[in-house]
């Protein structure tokens, strides 16, 4: 779900770029990444990674992939998965060429940054009241809320960005996009929440020294 | 000095080419790029092609389909195409000949120098690991799926957490951190 | 059983280039046979074996296993029997170890593939295993070599014809080393085994498949024969040579350290 170069105006990856480099420089202060922390961080990216190569074989031999944030963000905390995400979205950018490089401030806000704390706080909040129910959610939440601010930043590119309504960038409308991209994406959604029950329930059990600590 | 430079060169490319709307200017870059690139021209051409085809097509499709309905813009799809293939095709062509990992800060470097071979061989584990089960398969089930899927994420959770460790005393043996 | 014609593999890097990893391999393998796979790390040993276990298809060539030709297309009909017939012991036992118990690990092919009586039979082959104790322990709370005696045990409880394994002693310490030799004389099946071990190829059997660097099949015969061939030692890159001093005199000659005879 990586936006490629060529679709967005410079009007919004630009300041996209200003506002993940500036929630870096936050993360870099709130987990110490000049400490020797820095070979966790690297091992955890790796983590980020496999989940995200996780696919859902679909009858008809397609498959739909996961995004793994949620269950990141559920075990390591918001700002550890935001990092560790962001990192592997640099890595496919830069080296594994995989993903856009102007767009890329674009989606660590999107998959980083929005589906590690919308699944964290979703989760928080919902907790006391069903587990489940809330890793569930926390999930679903996550994987929608990303395709939400992508739907935007998509939709928004003929309004600001065109030339006596001709489209320079992305040409489709708001309403155009949304529904293109959230209709497939709640259903996903479904998979996602419903695995990271299963992921996260199964590691909290035989993983007790990890959840203990925290 | 050489990496950083070339690198710097192409983001102001690459801002460029998304400021100037002119399909004649991208056009002519586009074909100054194939040339300096002559050694790499068949396989980045292949690359970049195979790379933005899907989503491309959806987007030029689908505006032609809206033209059944409304008024468009036909010069907007040679500019749209024409723009994402040439970025697609110089950020292939820069990022595959430069050293990434000395136009970085140290510490950045470091971290995407490290994140970059964790990555690597966790992808080469995941691969295998799921050759491995689907081997002891008669054939796809999602019971064996989602067992699989728990035995997988221990395995890498264990993983994760021990290698960081073992780099992180790799490291403080070469005297990377100042403690 | 089986027969490999001109087969090529190729294998994209991450940035996509295409590498080639097998070049032109032929060879056929009788039932019964011991074969052990020789060559360098990189030569594409892993790879060779994934396309025997139809893990990974030729991208130029055939593979005939039973005069049934394995290709991608016709994978999905065949493949109940095929992995009925054909186990392979991954590298890495975590990779085919996903049961939550060592007694469903065992369970789990012979109800896969239609056995009666898997309780007992489950039992029964932990026993000759070594790991009645561990019945009821998650396989991923094992140590290494515990986990490659699992693996091997659920692999083999299926009763296959032909085993596959790849480098199957790089995590086992000198006692388990000695048991697998053991366990694998007493078995009646069609290996094929890979190692860049020299001194326990001979353990593994009697003919040999030499890969070289460069991703060719440069010997294919009695491993003997191999063994006593200098020059082709060094083409296979399985000498090695490094300097030390006779007698206070340094100099440097051709080495098989790990080779004692």
């Amino acid at each position: 779900m990586h936006i490629p170069d060529g679709f967005i105006s410079p009007i919004t990856y630009i300041p996209a770029y200003a506002a993940s480099a500036g929630l870096w420089y936050i993360a870099s202060k709130k987990v110490e990444i000049d400490s020797q922390n820095i070979s966790f961080l690297a091992t955890l990216s790796a983590l980020s990674f496999v989940f995200m190569m996780i696919a859902i074989p679909l009858p008809g031999g397609t498959s739909a992939h996961l995004s793994g944030i949620s269950l990141l963000a559920l075990i390591f905390g918001p700002w550890l998965s935001f990092v560790a995400a962001s990192l592997v979205l640099v890595v496919e950018a830069l080296i594994f060429g995989e993903g856009g490089i102007t767009t890329l401030g674009i989606n660590i806000l999107a998959i980083a940054f929005i589906g590690s704390f919308s699944s964290y706080y979703v989760y928080k909040v919902l907790k006391k009241r069903n587990e489940t129910l809330a890793i569930f959610l926390a999930g679903w939440v996550g994987v929608n809320l990303s395709a939400i601010f992508i739907a935007f930043i998509l939709g928004i590119q003929p309004i600001i960005a065109s030339i006596e309504g001709k489209p320079l960038f992305f040409p489709f409308d708001i309403k155009t996009t949304t529904l293109a991209i959230m209709i497939p994406h709640m259903l996903i959604g479904l998979v996602e929440g419903a695995v990271t029950v299963i992921l996260y329930r199964f590691l909290k059990k035989n993983f007790k020294v990890m959840f203990d600590e925290r | 000095m050489r990496d950083r430079v070339y690198f710097y060169l192409y983001l102001c490319l690459i801002i460029l080419f998304t400021l100037i709307h002119n399909i004649y200017f991208l056009a002519i870059s586009l074909v100054i790029i194939f040339i300096l690139s002559r050694s790499d021209f068949r396989y980045l051409i292949k690359k970049s092609l195979f790379s933005v085809l899907f989503f491309s097509l959806i987007v030029s499709l689908s505006y032609l389909l809206m033209g059944l309905f409304k008024e468009i813009d036909y010069s907007f799809l040679a500019l749209f195409n024409l723009r994402v293939f040439l970025l697609t095709y110089i950020s292939f062509w820069v990022l595959e000949n430069i050293n990434i990992f000395k136009v970085l800060p140290k510490n950045v470097a470091a971290l995407v120098a490290l994140s970059f071979s964790q990555i690597y061989q966790f992808r080469n584990s995941f691969l295998d690991f799921w050759m491995g089960v689907s081997s002891r398969w008669s054939r796809f089930g999602y019971i064996k799926w989602i067992k699989s899927l728990k035995a997988m994420s221990f395995y890498f959770l264990n993983k994760t957490l021990h290698n960081g460790q073992e780099i992180s005393m790799g490291m403080k043996s070469r005297g990377f951190f100042d403690d | 059983m089986i027969e490999v014609k001109n087969i090529f593999f190729e294998y994209e890097d991450f940035r996509g280039r295409k590498k080639e990893l097998l070049k032109d391999i032929s060879f056929s393998v009788e039932r019964g046979e011991r074969v052990v796979l020789l060559g360098v790390n990189g030569s594409g040993k892993s790879t060779l074996l994934k396309i025997l276990d139809a893990l990974l298809f030729p991208k130029k060539g055939t593979y005939i296993f039973n005069g049934v030709e394995i290709k991608r297309k016709n994978f999905k009909k065949i493949a109940k029997s095929f992995r009925k017939e054909v186990a392979f012991l991954m590298q890495d036992p975590n990779t085919l170890l996903f049961n939550s118990t060592v007694k469903e690990e065992i369970e789990f092919g012979l109800r896969e593939f239609g056995f009666d009586n898997v309780e007992d039979r489950a039992i029964e082959i932990a026993k000759r295993f070594g790991l009645e104790k561990y019945l009821d322990t998650p396989p991923y709370y094992l140590s290494g070599g515990e986990k490659q005696r699992v693996a091997l045990a659920a692999i083999l409880a299926i009763e296959p014809k032909l085993l596959l394994m790849d480098e199957p002693t790089s995590n086992l310490d000198p006692p388990t080393t000695g048991w697998l030799i053991d366990l694998l004389n007493d078995m009646e099946v069609t290996t094929i085994i890979s190692t860049h071990n020299l001194s326990l190829a001979y353990e593994f059997g009697e003919r040999a498949l030499v890969l070289s660097k460069s991703h060719e099949l440069i010997f294919d015969g009695e491993l003997d024969r191999f063994l006593s061939d200098k020059q082709l030692l060094m083409k296979a890159r399985l000498l090695h040579k490094h300097k030390h001093k006779h007698n206070g005199m340094e100099h440097s000659h051709y080495h098989l350290h790990d080779w004692k005879i």
